[in-house]
């Protein structure tokens, strides 16, 4: 992530692990990934707009995602977790999904 | 000089000349973006979202693939749009703001990708010359961002 200063929804990253033999599905965890090029001052606020974190919560996934290449940025069923990865392509950022 | 200001419930833009000429290439740097596999820059704006299932990110694709393009197409027109206007101060709502900070982003992403930068701290790496007119547009369209980012997080 390129430095420079900066910069829903309920907090989708709580929920819980359910066991798929009960008939609940896992949930599906979006990960956006670090990338050279977006200004950690325009990652914060991404996740501010499309989220609804605080300052406080984007700025703690941002440097996580800065600091260790990847943050869980939401969880969720499979068809949210793909609407949430295409509002983060949208934006310009990596996100992938994966299933703990 | 501060490029983009929140101010009365709009965003306005304060631009040079050389800042405005940069902004009005990007419609064409954009929309020219080549195939995935002879422009580096494609495959970065199509992430592949399910890297260890090929059948669940074709399916993805197909689902999204045209409602992302759809979406940059609109922002896009927004920024072409406003680019138009008479000479400044332009203003800008904040929903027209964020097609214009999609803009930047979508840009710096597909000069970054062209130029080859794949780690953090290229800004020191001597092997990205500082006269490459692209790594040049690369810094300004980050003041920019930076400054219209500033002012979105006014408006929240």
């Amino acid at each position: 992530m390129s430095e420079r200063s900066g910069t829903l929804a309920p907090d989708r990253t709580e929920t819980p692990i359910e066991d798929e033999s009960r008939g609940i599905a896992r949930p599906w965890n979006v990960v956006v990934w670090n990338d050279p090029i977006n200004l950690m001052s325009y990652v914060t606020f991404v996740f501010r707009k499309v989220f609804g974190y605080t300052e406080t919560k984007a700025t703690k996934l941002m440097l996580q995602v800065h600091n260790e290449g990847r943050a869980i940025v939401s969880s969720g069923p499979l068809e949210r977790a793909e609407i949430d990865a295409a509002a983060m392509h949208h934006h310009g950022l990596w996100a992938t999904l994966e299933q703990p | 000089m501060t490029a983009f200001r929140w101010r009365d419930g709009v965003i306005e833009a304060r631009l040079g000349a050389v800042e405005k000429a940069l902004l009005a290439a990007l419609p064409q740097l954009i929309t020219q973006v080549g195939e995935v596999g002879t422009d580096p820059a494609a495959a970065r704006l199509r992430p592949v979202v399910h890297p260890h299932d090929a059948a669940r990110s074709a399916e993805y694709l197909s689902l999204s693939s045209d409602l992302i393009e759809g979406e940059r197409d609109r922002d896009l027109e927004t920024f072409a749009a406003g680019l138009t206007e008479p000479s400044g101060p332009w203003t800008l709502t904040a929903n027209q703001a964020m097609s214009w900070v999609r803009v930047l982003t979508t840009a710096r992403i597909i000069l970054g990708a062209r130029i080859g930068i794949e780690e953090d701290g290229w800004e020191q790496d001597p092997a990205v010359d500082p006269r490459d007119p692209r790594v040049a547009a690369l810094h300004v369209l980050a003041r920019l961002q930076d400054s219209l980012v500033r002012a979105l997080r006014a408006s929240l």
